[in-house]
Protein backbone atom coordinates (compact mmCIF):
# COMPACT_ATOMS: atom_id res chain seq x y z
CA UNK A 1 0.00 0.00 0.00
CA UNK A 2 1.60 3.61 -1.23
CA UNK A 3 1.18 6.25 1.66
CA UNK A 4 1.76 9.22 -0.20
CA UNK A 5 0.25 10.40 -3.08
CA UNK A 6 3.00 11.45 -5.60
CA UNK A 7 3.03 15.08 -6.96
CA UNK A 8 4.63 16.52 -10.00
CA UNK A 9 5.33 20.29 -8.74
CA UNK A 10 7.77 21.81 -11.10
CA UNK A 11 9.68 20.69 -14.50
CA UNK A 12 11.48 22.50 -17.61
CA UNK A 13 13.08 21.31 -20.67
CA UNK A 14 15.39 22.16 -23.44
CA UNK A 15 15.09 20.38 -26.64
CA UNK A 16 15.55 21.28 -30.91
CA UNK A 17 12.58 23.71 -30.09
CA UNK A 18 14.84 26.02 -28.26
CA UNK A 19 14.16 26.41 -24.33
CA UNK A 20 11.48 26.18 -22.66
CA UNK A 21 8.01 23.81 -22.13
CA UNK A 22 6.30 27.05 -24.25
CA UNK A 23 8.64 26.39 -27.46
CA UNK A 24 7.84 22.72 -27.21
CA UNK A 25 4.42 22.51 -26.93
CA UNK A 26 4.10 24.88 -29.23
CA UNK A 27 6.13 23.37 -32.01
CA UNK A 28 4.93 20.08 -30.87
CA UNK A 29 0.84 21.42 -31.49
CA UNK A 30 1.56 23.11 -34.87
CA UNK A 31 2.89 19.62 -35.97
CA UNK A 32 6.51 21.12 -36.99
CA UNK A 33 9.77 18.89 -36.41
CA UNK A 34 12.97 19.93 -35.13
CA UNK A 35 14.81 17.65 -37.40
CA UNK A 36 17.02 19.46 -39.95
CA UNK A 37 20.71 18.50 -41.64
CA UNK A 38 22.85 18.44 -38.79
CA UNK A 39 25.92 20.98 -38.69
CA UNK A 40 28.33 19.71 -35.32
CA UNK A 41 29.79 16.93 -36.52
CA UNK A 42 30.62 15.91 -40.68
CA UNK A 43 27.67 13.31 -41.58
CA UNK A 44 28.42 13.04 -45.61
CA UNK A 45 29.70 9.35 -44.61
CA UNK A 46 26.26 8.06 -43.19
CA UNK A 47 23.85 6.99 -44.90
CA UNK A 48 21.35 10.07 -43.12
CA UNK A 49 22.23 13.48 -42.61
CA UNK A 50 19.79 14.56 -40.20
CA UNK A 51 18.78 15.31 -36.42
CA UNK A 52 16.94 17.39 -34.18
CA UNK A 53 20.03 19.24 -32.66
CA UNK A 54 19.33 21.99 -29.93
CA UNK A 55 20.30 25.80 -30.93
CA UNK A 56 23.20 27.35 -29.86
CA UNK A 57 25.48 24.46 -28.77
CA UNK A 58 28.73 23.73 -30.31
CA UNK A 59 31.56 21.72 -30.23
CA UNK A 60 33.92 24.84 -30.03
CA UNK A 61 33.11 25.32 -26.46
CA UNK A 62 34.51 25.18 -22.56
CA UNK A 63 31.68 22.97 -21.56
CA UNK A 64 30.63 19.64 -23.86
CA UNK A 65 27.29 19.52 -25.07
CA UNK A 66 25.96 17.83 -22.63
CA UNK A 67 26.88 20.81 -19.78
CA UNK A 68 25.89 22.93 -22.55
CA UNK A 69 22.64 21.52 -23.08
CA UNK A 70 21.89 22.15 -18.86
CA UNK A 71 23.29 25.62 -19.39
CA UNK A 72 20.18 26.23 -21.56
CA UNK A 73 18.36 24.77 -19.21
CA UNK A 74 19.13 27.03 -16.59
CA UNK A 75 18.52 30.02 -19.01
CA UNK A 76 21.04 31.68 -16.83
CA UNK A 77 18.96 31.35 -13.66
CA UNK A 78 19.71 29.18 -10.47
CA UNK A 79 16.76 27.39 -10.00
CA UNK A 80 15.30 27.13 -6.23
CA UNK A 81 15.14 23.45 -5.46
CA UNK A 82 13.69 23.10 -2.51
CA UNK A 83 16.13 22.09 0.98
CA UNK A 84 16.70 18.52 1.22
CA UNK A 85 15.74 17.53 -2.46
CA UNK A 86 17.42 14.38 -3.03
CA UNK A 87 18.16 13.56 -7.60
CA UNK A 88 18.20 11.13 -9.63
CA UNK A 89 20.36 11.91 -13.03
CA UNK A 90 19.45 9.84 -16.08
CA UNK A 91 21.18 9.30 -19.13
CA UNK A 92 22.80 6.85 -21.64
CA UNK A 93 26.01 8.50 -22.47
CA UNK A 94 26.62 11.87 -20.26
CA UNK A 95 29.48 13.70 -21.36
CA UNK A 96 30.72 10.78 -24.32
CA UNK A 97 32.12 13.82 -25.66
CA UNK A 98 35.16 14.27 -22.93
CA UNK A 99 36.04 10.14 -24.81
CA UNK A 100 35.54 11.29 -28.20
CA UNK A 101 38.27 14.19 -27.39
CA UNK A 102 40.54 11.21 -25.50
CA UNK A 103 40.30 9.14 -28.50
CA UNK A 104 40.81 11.67 -31.10
CA UNK A 105 43.57 13.32 -29.57
CA UNK A 106 45.30 10.09 -28.62
CA UNK A 107 45.04 10.55 -24.86
CA UNK A 108 44.25 7.33 -22.52
CA UNK A 109 42.31 9.76 -20.11
CA UNK A 110 38.57 8.70 -21.18
CA UNK A 111 37.56 7.70 -17.77
CA UNK A 112 36.53 11.19 -17.23
CA UNK A 113 33.45 10.60 -19.49
CA UNK A 114 32.43 7.89 -16.92
CA UNK A 115 28.71 8.77 -16.35
CA UNK A 116 29.60 8.33 -12.67
CA UNK A 117 31.38 11.80 -12.67
CA UNK A 118 27.84 13.62 -13.32
CA UNK A 119 26.69 13.38 -9.85
CA UNK A 120 29.11 15.84 -8.04
CA UNK A 121 28.88 18.06 -11.48
CA UNK A 122 25.08 18.07 -11.57
CA UNK A 123 24.07 18.61 -7.79
CA UNK A 124 26.31 21.64 -7.61
CA UNK A 125 24.61 22.51 -10.79
CA UNK A 126 21.16 22.48 -8.96
CA UNK A 127 22.69 23.19 -5.38
CA UNK A 128 21.43 19.52 -4.01
CA UNK A 129 23.23 18.08 -0.97
CA UNK A 130 20.64 15.35 -0.72
CA UNK A 131 21.54 11.82 -1.99
CA UNK A 132 22.48 10.54 -5.24
CA UNK A 133 21.79 8.51 -8.11
CA UNK A 134 22.05 7.21 -11.57
CA UNK A 135 20.06 5.57 -13.63
CA UNK A 136 20.27 3.96 -16.80
CA UNK A 137 18.30 1.48 -18.45
CA UNK A 138 18.71 2.02 -22.26
CA UNK A 139 16.06 4.65 -23.99
CA UNK A 140 14.18 3.78 -20.75
CA UNK A 141 16.43 5.61 -18.43
CA UNK A 142 14.43 8.61 -17.47
CA UNK A 143 10.96 6.96 -17.21
CA UNK A 144 12.61 4.35 -15.17
CA UNK A 145 14.08 7.02 -13.46
CA UNK A 146 10.69 8.62 -12.64
CA UNK A 147 9.39 5.45 -11.27
CA UNK A 148 11.99 5.00 -8.89
CA UNK A 149 11.16 9.03 -7.58
CA UNK A 150 7.75 7.85 -7.64
CA UNK A 151 8.44 4.80 -5.50
CA UNK A 152 10.42 6.64 -3.02
CA UNK A 153 7.92 9.42 -2.64
CA UNK A 154 4.94 7.18 -2.18
CA UNK A 155 6.44 5.38 0.52
CA UNK A 156 7.82 8.24 2.51
CA UNK A 157 11.38 7.49 1.67
CA UNK A 158 11.95 10.95 0.63
CA UNK A 159 9.48 13.79 0.11
CA UNK A 160 11.12 15.78 -2.70
CA UNK A 161 13.12 14.21 -5.59
CA UNK A 162 14.72 16.01 -8.68
CA UNK A 163 14.73 13.58 -11.68
CA UNK A 164 16.82 15.13 -14.17
CA UNK A 165 17.95 13.69 -17.51
CA UNK A 166 19.66 14.96 -20.75
CA UNK A 167 21.58 13.18 -24.02
CA UNK A 168 23.25 14.99 -26.50
CA UNK A 169 23.40 14.37 -30.26
CA UNK A 170 27.37 13.16 -30.31
CA UNK A 171 29.44 11.68 -33.38
CA UNK A 172 29.57 8.48 -30.50
CA UNK A 173 25.44 7.83 -30.89
CA UNK A 174 25.00 8.68 -34.39
CA UNK A 175 27.72 6.69 -35.86
CA UNK A 176 26.75 3.62 -33.53
CA UNK A 177 23.42 3.99 -34.59
CA UNK A 178 23.76 3.91 -38.22
CA UNK A 179 26.21 0.74 -37.93
CA UNK A 180 22.62 -1.09 -36.53
CA UNK A 181 21.07 0.78 -40.06
CA UNK A 182 18.46 2.22 -37.36
CA UNK A 183 18.66 6.09 -38.70
CA UNK A 184 16.14 6.90 -41.21
CA UNK A 185 17.60 8.47 -44.36
CA UNK A 186 14.86 10.87 -44.44
CA UNK A 187 12.64 11.53 -41.41
CA UNK A 188 11.38 9.15 -38.45
CA UNK A 189 7.46 8.90 -39.31
CA UNK A 190 6.44 6.79 -36.20
CA UNK A 191 3.82 4.38 -36.99
CA UNK A 192 3.57 5.34 -40.52
CA UNK A 193 3.69 2.20 -43.24
CA UNK A 194 6.88 3.54 -44.96
CA UNK A 195 8.92 4.52 -41.34
CA UNK A 196 12.26 3.40 -42.34
CA UNK A 197 14.17 4.83 -38.82
CA UNK A 198 15.11 6.63 -36.06
CA UNK A 199 15.82 10.25 -35.97
CA UNK A 200 18.32 11.47 -33.29
CA UNK A 201 17.75 14.46 -30.96
CA UNK A 202 18.96 15.73 -27.76
CA UNK A 203 17.98 17.74 -24.89
CA UNK A 204 17.67 18.35 -21.32
CA UNK A 205 15.34 18.44 -18.63
CA UNK A 206 13.77 18.15 -15.20
CA UNK A 207 11.21 17.15 -13.13
CA UNK A 208 10.53 17.83 -9.65
CA UNK A 209 8.46 15.06 -7.40
CA UNK A 210 6.81 16.02 -4.03
CA UNK A 211 4.55 14.33 -1.65
CA UNK A 212 1.12 15.82 -2.13
CA UNK A 213 1.38 16.43 1.41
CA UNK A 214 4.60 18.84 1.38
CA UNK A 215 3.54 20.19 -2.02
CA UNK A 216 0.59 21.68 -0.19
CA UNK A 217 2.20 22.48 2.89
CA UNK A 218 4.49 24.29 0.54
CA UNK A 219 1.58 26.06 -1.58
CA UNK A 220 3.04 24.24 -4.62
CA UNK A 221 0.33 24.10 -7.50
CA UNK A 222 0.78 20.85 -8.12
CA UNK A 223 0.61 20.26 -12.27
CA UNK A 224 0.03 16.47 -12.27
CA UNK A 225 0.38 13.02 -10.34
CA UNK A 226 1.93 9.72 -10.80
CA UNK A 227 -0.34 7.35 -10.21
CA UNK A 228 0.85 3.97 -11.41
CA UNK A 229 4.82 2.48 -13.13
CA UNK A 230 5.69 -0.42 -14.10
CA UNK A 231 8.90 -2.03 -16.31
CA UNK A 232 9.79 -5.42 -17.76
CA UNK A 233 12.41 -7.22 -19.96
CA UNK A 234 11.35 -8.86 -23.18
CA UNK A 235 14.14 -11.23 -22.69
CA UNK A 236 14.51 -11.52 -26.63
CA UNK A 237 16.87 -9.92 -28.43
CA UNK A 238 19.74 -7.05 -27.67
CA UNK A 239 18.59 -4.65 -30.60
CA UNK A 240 15.39 -6.11 -31.38
CA UNK A 241 12.03 -5.89 -29.46
CA UNK A 242 9.32 -9.47 -29.04
CA UNK A 243 7.35 -8.61 -32.18
CA UNK A 244 4.28 -9.64 -29.88
CA UNK A 245 4.66 -6.95 -27.58
CA UNK A 246 4.81 -8.82 -24.29
CA UNK A 247 7.16 -7.40 -22.48
CA UNK A 248 5.56 -4.03 -23.01
CA UNK A 249 1.75 -5.55 -21.91
CA UNK A 250 3.90 -6.54 -18.79
CA UNK A 251 4.88 -3.26 -18.05
CA UNK A 252 1.15 -1.70 -18.70
CA UNK A 253 -0.06 -3.88 -17.03
CA UNK A 254 1.88 -3.33 -13.76
CA UNK A 255 2.14 0.45 -14.18
CA UNK A 256 -2.17 0.37 -14.45
CA UNK A 257 -2.43 -1.97 -11.30
CA UNK A 258 -0.10 -0.12 -9.20
CA UNK A 259 -2.38 2.77 -10.15
CA UNK A 260 -6.02 1.10 -10.01
CA UNK A 261 -6.72 2.13 -12.49
CA UNK A 262 -8.66 0.45 -16.11
CA UNK A 263 -6.77 0.29 -19.13
CA UNK A 264 -10.74 1.97 -20.21
CA UNK A 265 -10.07 5.00 -17.66
CA UNK A 266 -6.67 6.23 -19.28
CA UNK A 267 -7.10 8.77 -22.10
CA UNK A 268 -4.33 8.38 -24.01
CA UNK A 269 -0.89 6.97 -24.69
CA UNK A 270 1.97 8.48 -25.62
CA UNK A 271 3.91 5.94 -27.50
CA UNK A 272 7.66 5.12 -27.28
CA UNK A 273 7.25 5.50 -31.35
CA UNK A 274 10.87 6.06 -32.79
CA UNK A 275 10.03 5.25 -36.08
CA UNK A 276 12.03 2.13 -36.09
CA UNK A 277 10.15 -0.62 -38.20
CA UNK A 278 10.18 -3.15 -35.10
CA UNK A 279 10.11 -1.00 -32.74
CA UNK A 280 6.62 0.65 -34.02
CA UNK A 281 5.23 -3.10 -35.25
CA UNK A 282 5.97 -4.35 -31.42
CA UNK A 283 4.01 -1.25 -29.93
CA UNK A 284 1.10 -1.50 -32.12
CA UNK A 285 0.90 -5.48 -31.56
CA UNK A 286 0.87 -4.83 -27.60
CA UNK A 287 -1.38 -1.54 -27.80
CA UNK A 288 -4.17 -3.22 -30.50
CA UNK A 289 -3.99 -6.34 -28.12
CA UNK A 290 -4.58 -4.40 -24.90
CA UNK A 291 -7.27 -3.08 -27.09
CA UNK A 292 -8.85 -5.92 -28.00
CA UNK A 293 -8.54 -7.49 -24.57
CA UNK A 294 -10.74 -4.17 -22.89
CA UNK A 295 -12.95 -3.87 -26.27
CA UNK A 296 -12.25 -0.11 -26.05
CA UNK A 297 -9.16 2.18 -28.41
CA UNK A 298 -7.08 4.87 -27.36
CA UNK A 299 -5.74 7.73 -29.08
CA UNK A 300 -1.79 6.94 -29.51
CA UNK A 301 1.02 9.98 -30.27
CA UNK A 302 4.58 9.71 -30.52
CA UNK A 303 7.06 12.87 -30.64
CA UNK A 304 9.79 11.84 -32.19
CA UNK A 305 9.46 12.68 -35.24
CA UNK A 306 9.02 16.50 -34.13
CA UNK A 307 11.95 16.17 -31.27
CA UNK A 308 13.88 13.41 -32.59
CA UNK A 309 14.66 10.30 -30.10
CA UNK A 310 16.43 11.62 -27.32
CA UNK A 311 18.00 8.68 -25.63
CA UNK A 312 17.83 8.43 -21.91
CA UNK A 313 15.93 11.76 -21.86
CA UNK A 314 12.79 10.49 -23.87
CA UNK A 315 11.39 9.23 -20.92
CA UNK A 316 11.10 12.48 -19.30
CA UNK A 317 10.34 14.67 -22.54
CA UNK A 318 7.34 12.51 -23.06
CA UNK A 319 6.45 12.87 -19.32
CA UNK A 320 6.69 16.67 -19.39
CA UNK A 321 4.70 17.02 -22.93
CA UNK A 322 2.11 14.28 -21.35
CA UNK A 323 1.36 16.55 -18.48
CA UNK A 324 1.38 19.76 -20.74
CA UNK A 325 -1.37 18.10 -22.56
CA UNK A 326 -3.51 16.87 -19.52
CA UNK A 327 -3.34 20.84 -19.05
CA UNK A 328 -4.27 21.51 -22.33
CA UNK A 329 -6.72 19.23 -22.56
CA UNK A 330 -5.17 18.48 -26.45
CA UNK A 331 -2.40 15.45 -27.12
CA UNK A 332 0.03 16.26 -29.88
CA UNK A 333 -0.17 15.31 -33.63
CA UNK A 334 2.19 12.51 -34.59
CA UNK A 335 4.81 14.36 -37.03
CA UNK A 336 5.60 12.83 -40.19
CA UNK A 337 2.93 10.52 -40.18
CA UNK A 338 1.36 10.19 -43.85
CA UNK A 339 -0.14 6.87 -43.81
CA UNK A 340 -0.70 5.15 -40.81
CA UNK A 341 -0.51 1.84 -40.26
CA UNK A 342 -4.23 0.32 -41.07
CA UNK A 343 -4.75 -1.48 -37.64
CA UNK A 344 -4.01 1.99 -35.54
CA UNK A 345 -5.14 4.11 -38.56
CA UNK A 346 -7.70 5.27 -36.39
CA UNK A 347 -6.10 6.16 -33.13
CA UNK A 348 -3.24 8.05 -34.84
CA UNK A 349 -2.91 11.37 -36.38
CA UNK A 350 -1.26 14.41 -37.91
CA UNK A 351 -3.37 16.68 -35.99
CA UNK A 352 -3.86 17.40 -32.14
CA UNK A 353 -6.35 15.32 -30.69
CA UNK A 354 -8.61 16.50 -28.01
CA UNK A 355 -8.87 13.87 -24.84
CA UNK A 356 -12.39 13.96 -23.72
CA UNK A 357 -12.16 11.22 -21.10
CA UNK A 358 -13.36 12.82 -17.75
CA UNK A 359 -10.56 10.43 -16.12
CA UNK A 360 -8.02 12.62 -17.31
CA UNK A 361 -4.48 10.36 -17.91
CA UNK A 362 -2.15 9.25 -20.27
CA UNK A 363 0.08 6.66 -20.04
CA UNK A 364 3.53 7.29 -21.57
CA UNK A 365 5.39 4.41 -22.95
CA UNK A 366 9.15 3.53 -23.64
CA UNK A 367 11.63 0.60 -24.75
CA UNK A 368 15.19 0.21 -25.41
CA UNK A 369 18.02 -1.59 -26.17
CA UNK A 370 18.22 -5.37 -24.77
CA UNK A 371 14.15 -5.22 -24.46
CA UNK A 372 13.75 -2.68 -21.68
CA UNK A 373 9.97 -1.79 -21.38
CA UNK A 374 8.59 0.99 -19.00
CA UNK A 375 5.52 2.43 -18.40
CA UNK A 376 4.15 5.53 -16.63
CA UNK A 377 0.63 6.59 -15.40
CA UNK A 378 0.27 10.59 -15.05
CA UNK A 379 -3.17 12.08 -14.06
CA UNK A 380 -3.88 15.55 -13.84
CA UNK A 381 -5.92 16.17 -10.60
CA UNK A 382 -7.79 19.74 -9.86
CA UNK A 383 -6.18 21.36 -6.75
CA UNK A 384 -7.58 20.52 -3.54
CA UNK B 1 8.59 -9.23 4.87
CA UNK B 2 12.32 -8.71 4.38
CA UNK B 3 14.74 -9.59 2.22
CA UNK B 4 17.60 -12.35 2.42
CA UNK B 5 20.14 -13.43 0.59
CA UNK B 6 19.60 -17.03 -0.71
CA UNK B 7 22.43 -17.39 -3.48
CA UNK B 8 25.68 -15.36 -4.04
CA UNK B 9 28.36 -16.06 -6.39
CA UNK B 10 31.63 -14.21 -7.10
CA UNK B 11 33.72 -14.38 -10.27
CA UNK B 12 38.01 -12.76 -9.92
CA UNK B 13 40.50 -13.92 -12.53
CA UNK B 14 38.53 -16.64 -13.85
CA UNK B 15 38.09 -18.13 -10.74
CA UNK B 16 34.35 -18.57 -9.08
CA UNK B 17 33.08 -18.56 -5.44
CA UNK B 18 29.71 -20.07 -4.70
CA UNK B 19 28.68 -19.31 -1.15
CA UNK B 20 26.14 -21.77 0.11
CA UNK B 21 28.06 -24.11 -1.84
CA UNK B 22 31.31 -23.02 -0.56
CA UNK B 23 33.45 -24.24 -3.40
CA UNK B 24 35.77 -22.42 -5.61
CA UNK B 25 35.79 -23.17 -8.99
CA UNK B 26 38.07 -22.44 -11.77
CA UNK B 27 37.32 -21.63 -15.70
CA UNK B 28 38.91 -20.22 -18.62
CA UNK B 29 36.76 -17.46 -20.69
CA UNK B 30 36.75 -19.47 -23.72
CA UNK B 31 34.83 -22.18 -22.04
CA UNK B 32 32.38 -20.77 -19.83
CA UNK B 33 29.46 -22.32 -21.55
CA UNK B 34 31.01 -25.73 -21.13
CA UNK B 35 31.73 -24.99 -17.74
CA UNK B 36 28.61 -23.91 -16.56
CA UNK B 37 27.23 -27.12 -18.36
CA UNK B 38 29.63 -29.24 -16.43
CA UNK B 39 29.07 -28.16 -13.21
CA UNK B 40 25.14 -27.60 -13.30
CA UNK B 41 24.72 -24.14 -13.10
CA UNK B 42 22.86 -24.33 -16.44
CA UNK B 43 20.96 -27.04 -18.00
CA UNK B 44 20.68 -26.25 -21.36
CA UNK B 45 23.53 -24.43 -23.82
CA UNK B 46 23.01 -20.85 -24.34
CA UNK B 47 21.84 -20.00 -27.38
CA UNK B 48 24.29 -17.92 -29.32
CA UNK B 49 26.54 -17.90 -26.36
CA UNK B 50 29.95 -17.24 -28.01
CA UNK B 51 29.18 -14.38 -29.95
CA UNK B 52 28.77 -12.30 -26.30
CA UNK B 53 31.61 -10.19 -25.34
CA UNK B 54 33.93 -11.62 -22.67
CA UNK B 55 32.45 -9.36 -20.58
CA UNK B 56 28.99 -10.55 -21.04
CA UNK B 57 29.60 -13.85 -20.62
CA UNK B 58 30.97 -13.29 -17.15
CA UNK B 59 28.16 -11.52 -16.14
CA UNK B 60 25.83 -14.20 -17.12
CA UNK B 61 27.80 -17.08 -15.71
CA UNK B 62 27.80 -14.51 -12.62
CA UNK B 63 23.97 -14.41 -12.10
CA UNK B 64 23.56 -17.95 -13.59
CA UNK B 65 25.85 -19.14 -10.72
CA UNK B 66 23.98 -17.28 -7.93
CA UNK B 67 20.93 -18.64 -8.87
CA UNK B 68 22.66 -22.08 -9.11
CA UNK B 69 24.00 -21.23 -5.60
CA UNK B 70 20.64 -20.08 -4.25
CA UNK B 71 19.38 -24.19 -4.62
CA UNK B 72 15.96 -22.87 -6.36
CA UNK B 73 14.78 -25.36 -8.75
CA UNK B 74 13.54 -22.99 -11.40
CA UNK B 75 13.73 -19.31 -12.42
CA UNK B 76 10.42 -17.57 -12.40
CA UNK B 77 10.32 -15.21 -15.50
CA UNK B 78 9.43 -11.60 -13.73
CA UNK B 79 12.79 -11.71 -11.40
CA UNK B 80 14.58 -7.89 -11.61
CA UNK B 81 18.53 -7.69 -12.15
CA UNK B 82 19.94 -4.31 -11.02
CA UNK B 83 23.66 -3.66 -11.71
CA UNK B 84 26.21 -1.25 -9.84
CA UNK B 85 29.22 -0.14 -10.63
CA UNK B 86 31.01 3.73 -10.78
CA UNK B 87 31.81 3.46 -14.15
CA UNK B 88 29.17 2.88 -16.16
CA UNK B 89 30.04 1.39 -20.18
CA UNK B 90 33.12 3.48 -20.12
CA UNK B 91 35.34 0.95 -21.27
CA UNK B 92 32.96 -0.69 -24.08
CA UNK B 93 32.40 2.97 -24.95
CA UNK B 94 36.36 3.50 -25.38
CA UNK B 95 36.57 0.08 -27.11
CA UNK B 96 33.82 1.23 -29.61
CA UNK B 97 34.94 4.35 -30.53
CA UNK B 98 38.09 4.05 -30.94
CA UNK B 99 37.94 0.73 -33.31
CA UNK B 100 35.22 3.39 -35.00
CA UNK B 101 38.19 6.25 -35.22
CA UNK B 102 40.83 3.83 -36.23
CA UNK B 103 38.72 2.58 -39.31
CA UNK B 104 38.14 5.62 -40.38
CA UNK B 105 35.83 7.65 -38.66
CA UNK B 106 33.01 6.40 -41.56
CA UNK B 107 31.15 3.19 -40.48
CA UNK B 108 31.29 1.57 -36.63
CA UNK B 109 30.96 -2.07 -35.40
CA UNK B 110 27.93 -2.75 -34.19
CA UNK B 111 28.73 -5.51 -32.39
CA UNK B 112 30.69 -3.10 -29.98
CA UNK B 113 28.32 -0.26 -30.22
CA UNK B 114 25.42 -2.75 -28.53
CA UNK B 115 27.76 -2.97 -25.12
CA UNK B 116 28.19 0.93 -24.87
CA UNK B 117 25.49 1.18 -22.57
CA UNK B 118 25.12 0.48 -18.74
CA UNK B 119 22.62 -1.70 -19.10
CA UNK B 120 23.43 -3.95 -21.67
CA UNK B 121 25.19 -6.44 -19.98
CA UNK B 122 22.08 -6.95 -17.80
CA UNK B 123 20.07 -7.17 -21.02
CA UNK B 124 22.40 -10.00 -22.10
CA UNK B 125 22.07 -11.74 -19.11
CA UNK B 126 18.42 -10.86 -19.58
CA UNK B 127 18.06 -13.14 -22.56
CA UNK B 128 20.30 -15.68 -22.13
CA UNK B 129 18.50 -16.63 -18.97
CA UNK B 130 15.16 -15.64 -19.57
CA UNK B 131 15.00 -13.27 -17.24
CA UNK B 132 11.82 -10.68 -18.18
CA UNK B 133 11.45 -8.42 -14.49
CA UNK B 134 12.90 -4.91 -14.48
CA UNK B 135 16.36 -4.04 -15.51
CA UNK B 136 18.22 -0.90 -14.15
CA UNK B 137 21.79 0.02 -14.02
CA UNK B 138 22.74 2.16 -11.00
CA UNK B 139 25.39 4.38 -9.68
CA UNK B 140 25.63 6.33 -6.20
CA UNK B 141 27.80 8.39 -4.26
CA UNK B 142 28.96 6.92 -1.17
CA UNK B 143 29.08 3.21 0.17
CA UNK B 144 27.39 1.27 -1.76
CA UNK B 145 25.24 -1.15 0.12
CA UNK B 146 23.34 -4.03 -1.65
CA UNK B 147 20.77 -4.84 0.73
CA UNK B 148 19.49 -1.20 0.04
CA UNK B 149 19.57 -1.46 -3.07
CA UNK B 150 17.77 -4.18 -3.16
CA UNK B 151 14.63 -3.56 -1.09
CA UNK B 152 14.32 -0.46 -3.40
CA UNK B 153 14.03 -2.20 -6.39
CA UNK B 154 11.96 -5.00 -4.70
CA UNK B 155 9.23 -2.30 -3.15
CA UNK B 156 9.30 -0.48 -6.93
CA UNK B 157 8.30 -3.23 -8.76
CA UNK B 158 6.43 -5.74 -6.52
CA UNK B 159 9.46 -8.47 -7.12
CA UNK B 160 10.28 -11.56 -4.89
CA UNK B 161 13.42 -12.09 -6.27
CA UNK B 162 16.01 -10.21 -7.14
CA UNK B 163 19.86 -9.90 -8.68
CA UNK B 164 22.16 -7.58 -7.78
CA UNK B 165 25.20 -7.35 -9.98
CA UNK B 166 27.98 -5.24 -8.38
CA UNK B 167 31.13 -4.93 -10.02
CA UNK B 168 34.31 -3.37 -8.70
CA UNK B 169 38.03 -3.43 -8.80
CA UNK B 170 37.64 -6.62 -11.61
CA UNK B 171 35.32 -8.64 -8.89
CA UNK B 172 31.88 -9.67 -9.71
CA UNK B 173 29.72 -9.91 -7.11
CA UNK B 174 26.27 -11.32 -8.01
CA UNK B 175 23.87 -11.35 -4.75
CA UNK B 176 20.50 -13.12 -5.56
CA UNK B 177 17.55 -11.93 -2.84
CA UNK B 178 14.38 -13.46 -2.01
CA UNK B 179 11.68 -11.41 -0.15
CA UNK B 180 10.09 -13.61 2.47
Amino acid sequence: MLKNQVAIVDYDVVTAFGYGVKALMSNLLQGNSAVKKIKRFPTNKFLSQNGAECPGISLNSDLTSFMQLYSCLFNGEKRRIPNGSDIIIATTTGEIELLEQAVISGNDNYQSASIFNLIPKLKDMFGISGNAEIISSACASSSIAIAKASYMIATGKSDSILVTAADSLSEFVFSGFSSLMAISPTLARPFDKNRNGISIGEGAGYMLFMSKERAIKEGRTVLAEVLGWGASSDAFHLTAPDGKGSGLITAIKAALHKAEVNFNDISAISAHGTGTLFNDAMEIAALTSLFHENEVKKPIYGIKGACGHTMGFAGLLEAVTAVESLQKSYIPPTVNLLEPEDIIADVVSNNPIEIESENNSILTLNSGFGGINSALLFAKRTQE
Amino acid sequence: MSLKIIGKSTIFNERLTLFNKQVTLDFTLPKINTFMLDNGIIKESIKDFRKFSDLAKLNILAVASSFFDSGIASLPPNSGIIGVNNSGAVDADHSYFEDYFINGRSLGRGNLFVYTLPSSLLSVVSISLGIKGPIVYSSKEGNFNIVSCADDFAGCYDLNLIFVVHFYDEIIETSFFKLF
